[in-house]
């Protein structure tokens, strides 16, 4: 199911069609869509009790490809919550540019309306966030993609704030047979380093979407959408420095660039262009839905002010797909969902002439889910429940220190919600989610190592590789308002073991969540 | 259903997207590094060097080492700014087989900041190794014998010194110094004694100290090139003022003895400029003994040589200049005859021998023998004993 593998690397050998081929051919097999779901850095656990707390929307072109044309079609209630969101997260067993421990505090608030036929939603979320010992990266997320990022030896802590805003509008049928839709996400958060040479970082990320739904009966929907997204993240570093600094330019994984520079900035601009198509089929008690989306991403980096310099490039394509089939039943109502996404990205250096690729990386996955509820409110169940299996893989490339790795890995878990009215007004929560995560192959070799391999190549490998064990337990309650509304509240606790990692066995997370609807 | 036509297509289109304009992959590339020994050395491939390319950007190094004909193959270099060295020691026996010279000398090479990229590696990257010199200067010829005028009078005016770059590299000449040394050549009369210095084996006592004008970058002198100092400038073959049986002319030397007091015989050439003379005893003009002078090449502080008197001179007499051996560069030991072994100037470190001539007025010189001749170099021969290292000859200035 994987692009990975060290023949799957070039377009010229054939194996990128394979791997698009491949993520073709499971979308025709499994008949299925999905939204793009990162594994990488961790199991796709999520609270059962987030079921409950989340709003519970039907399979749809919605759900599964992202179409706003099909928020019609979505079951959206009509409504509006504040929320407020704690998290911690701390431990070793993490990837080596990842903070060693991070604190954030969220506001926001969201809401649905529906009139007329046409149905909007829109959240606004802010956050705060606090990182500590964050080593060898000077950016917003090292992580993300682009491979040509800067980094310095000092380390230290970060203070973030972000702040996102949400909107969708979809249209009710219009000529009688047809609806449109368009979405808005727009981002934005900077970021400083306390510690010489003070970095800092500023991003913002807008994506647009547009769609079509076509209803081919009263059952039958076809939907068709594009997308687009921009981003620009501008990096400085050393400006209110006491000292010069050493900037690392990271090129690949373990090739690397350094130099002293009294003081410098970059941009990163980003471009995703994309689009998907989705079937959805809805009758009686059951409703299914297929979607695959696909896209072309490219980030380029400009380094200097006066006279910009190319400081790296980045393309990156993707394809998505979901299936998801609904169930519903007074006595027990299912649902089965499999997503599955493969994405290929190539890093152009930012010195090589003519202009080359030296960064390569695959990731791709498919997971299926199986849910079960009482009934057939799935909001109003006593109990929750779903297991789910996959398989996911991850390889990267580094032409120049002949460094390549790749591992592919299998992982099941299971969770279990259940709810009970306590009194008339209120009602508890309680939940339990357990998985593994196993690494099926893992290959790494590296014959022109550099002094940054056995630094972040090696131990991010081993994150990717290391067999890892997860569990959590939430609790939580909701209470009606004399005043109206209902104020619901958890607090989830979760831990990640993984003996054989070096740098560290374990990281706990725990969140805490407040809300209030209308 | 349709999406079995459409996914395979929407596949193919994004494939196709992606690889119409995806760049190719980066290469490394071999670097040949071509290292080559300085162009005055027997042969120009350098063997046995160790070359290191060391990445500017990341401070990784490579080393290797060149095969015999000089080249260093590094198969995988990525592309970059990188600094170039290459490293050799010689050896005795190797500097003398490449220079002509025995010593021990260490050769290197550097490129500071060198973009390699694969167009600029396409062609060798040219190394040539330099080092402190492998020999230095040497007193090539002397004449000092004078001549006869065609009247049978004598003539010393045409003496003079030729002084050689015996080196791999290009010396210096300013700042030189050209001294002759206290005593007598030999049992010139009954009641000749040698030097009152002999038993000091440390330093050498002069009469004449001339020193060549100029700073330590001037007057370059290639290897295998030569400088004549005479004592008058002159054409002495054609100058009306001169000696028409003198076998040399002088009116190109590089630089001329001239004595600045008042006495109509010594002429300042117009067209050869003048050492600065740092000390003189007294005599006639510049005249080094026809008998055999003892002559020293040296570099130093002048004025840190002590002057000394002679011993048992009134204090009235003019003193002498204690010049010590570290700070001699070459010494020639010329005596009157093979028997005048006894009137050495000169300690047995600097000249464990004396070259002599013979007879006075004669027209001949003292030429230093040729060792070897390495890449179009004559290499002089240089055992510190004169007495084998030079041959009586005809005066020939820069014959060679």
């Amino acid at each position: 199911m994987t692009a990975t593998g060290r023949a799957a690397r070039s377009c010229r050998d054939g194996a990128h069609w394979r791997s698009l081929g491949l993520a073709a051919a499971l979308l025709v097999l499994l008949q299925g869509t999905a939204a793009a779901q990162s594994m990488a850095e961790g199991l796709p656990l999520a609270s059962p009790l987030s079921l409950w707390l989340e709003p519970d929307t039907a399979p749809g072109i919605w759900r599964e490809g992202g179409n706003p044309a099909g928020l019609g079609l979505a079951g959206l209630m009509e409504g509006g919550r504040v929320r407020l969101q704690l998290s911690q997260q701390d431990g070793g067993y993490r990837r080596p540019q990842r903070p060693a421990s991070t604190a954030a505090a969220a506001a926001g608030m969201d809401g649905v309306r529906v009139a007329a036929g046409w149905t909007a939603l829109g959240s606004f979320t802010y956050e705060r966030r606090q990182e500590r010992d964050v080593q060898w990266s000077v950016v917003a997320d090292p992580y993300a993609g682009f491979p040509y990022v800067w980094a310095d030896q000092r380390g230290g802590d970060w203070s973030r704030d972000g702040a996102s805003l949400r909107g969708a509008l979809g249209s009710p049928l219009l000529l009688g047979r047809m609806a449109v839709g368009a979405a808005v996400e727009y981002d934005v958060s900077q970021g400083a380093r306390r510690s010489d040479p003070r970095p800092l970082f500023r991003r913002r990320d807008m994506k647009l979407s547009a769609g079509l739904r076509i209803d081919a009966g009263q059952a039958d929907h076809i939907g068709v959408h594009g997308f687009g997204d921009w981003s620009g993240e501008e990096n400085e570093i050393g400006y209110f420095a006491g000292d010069d600094p050493v900037v690392y330019l990271f090129r690949g994984y373990g090739f690397f660039s350094r130099s002293t520079l009294v003081r410098s900035v970059r941009s990163v601009d980003g471009r995703v262009l994309g689009g998907g198509v989705q079937y959805a089929h809805g009758e009686g008690r059951r409703r299914w839905s297929v979607a695959m989306n696909g896209f072309v991403a490219d980030d380029s980096a400009r380094v200097n002010i006066a006279s910009p310099e190319f400081g790296g490039g980045y393309r990156r394509q993707g394809l998505e797909a979901a299936a998801a089939i609904r169930q519903l039943s007074d006595a027990m109502s299912l649902e089965a969902t499999v997503r599955g996404a493969s994405t290929r990205g190539e890093g152009t250096d930012p010195f090589v002439q003519p202009r080359a690729v030296n960064a390569l990386d695959d990731n791709a996955h498919v997971l299926v889910t199986l849910a079960a509820w009482p009934g057939q409110d799935r909001a109003a169940a006593g109990w929750t429940s779903a297991v789910h299996a996959g398989v996911a893989g991850s390889s990267r490339e580094d032409v120049f220190v002949v460094t390549d790795w790749q591992v592919r890995a299998a992982l099941v878990g299971a969770m279990v919600g259940v709810r009970r009215r306590v009194a008339e007004n209120a009602a508890v929560m309680l939940g339990a989610e357990a998985g593994i995560r196993q690494a099926l192959r893992s290959d790494f070799q590296s014959a022109r190592p550099t002094e940054m391999t056995p630094v972040l190549v090696t131990p991010d490998f081993d994150y990717h590789a290391t067999a890892r064990r997860e569990g959590a337990v939430s609790a939580g309650g909701e209470m009606r308002l004399q005043a109206g509304g209902l104020m619901r509240g958890m607090m989830r606790v979760g831990v990640v073991h993984a003996p054989a990692f070096e740098a560290g066995s374990g990281r706990v997370a725990a969140t805490l969540k407040i809300e209030v609807l209308r | 259903m349709k999406m079995r036509h459409l996914t395979p297509l929407l596949a193919a289109t994004l494939a196709v997207a992606a690889c119409s304009d995806s760049p190719t992959r980066v290469q490394a590339f071999p670097v040949t590094v071509q290292v080559e020994y300085p162009a005055t050395y027997a042969q120009p491939q350098a063997g046995g060097v160790q070359v290191v390319l060391r990445s500017a950007e990341r401070g990784t190094a490579d080393t290797l080492s060149t095969l015999p004909d000089g080249r260093a193959v590094f198969p995988s270099v990525i592309p970059g700014r990188y600094e170039i060295s290459a490293t050799r020691s010689l050896g005795e026996a190797e500097a003398e087989q490449l220079t002509g010279v025995r010593g021990t000398v260490q050769l290197n090479a550097l490129l500071p900041s060198e973009m390699l990229t694969a167009e600029a590696a396409a062609s060798p990257i040219v190394l040539r190794l330099a080092g402190s010199p492998l020999g230095s200067w040497v007193i090539k010829e002397m004449y000092y014998t004078g001549s006869r005028t065609p009247t049978g009078g004598t003539y010393f005016f045409d003496q003079y010194f030729e002084i050689y770059n015996n080196s791999t590299d290009t010396l210096y000449a300013g700042g030189l110094i050209l001294a002759s040394i206290h005593g007598v050549s030999g049992q010139i009369n009954p009641s000749s004694t040698p030097t009152p210095f002999q038993s000091d084996q440390d330093n050498v006592y002069a009469e004449f100290v001339w020193r060549i004008p100029g700073g330590a970058s001037a007057h370059p002198v290639p290897p295998g090139g030569s400088i004549v100092i005479a004592q008058q400038g002159l054409d002495h073959r054609n100058d009306p003022n001169a000696n028409p049986a003198s076998p040399v002319n002088l009116g190109n030397a590089d630089f001329e003895m001239f004595i600045d007091i008042p006495d109509t015989r010594d002429v300042d050439s117009p067209t050869v400029p003048n050492m600065e003379m740092l000390h003189r005893r007294g005599g006639f003009y510049a005249l080094k003994p026809v008998f055999g002078p003892s002559m020293v090449l040296a570099r130093g502080d002048f004025s840190s040589w002590e002057q000394t008197p002679l011993p048992g001179a009134s204090p009235t007499t003019a003193p002498v200049i204690r010049i010590p051996n570290t700070a001699v560069i070459d010494a020639v030991e010329a005596l009157q005859n093979a028997q005048s072994g006894a009137f050495k100037r000169i300690p047995a470190a600097l000249d464990a021998g004396f070259t002599f001539v013979g007879d006075t007025y004669v027209g001949q010189a003292v030429r230093r023998r040729t060792a070897a001749n390495v890449a179009g170099r004559r290499v002089l021969q240089d055992t510190n004993n004169s007495s084998q290292d030079f041959e009586v000859v005809t005066p020939n200035p820069r014959g060679f």
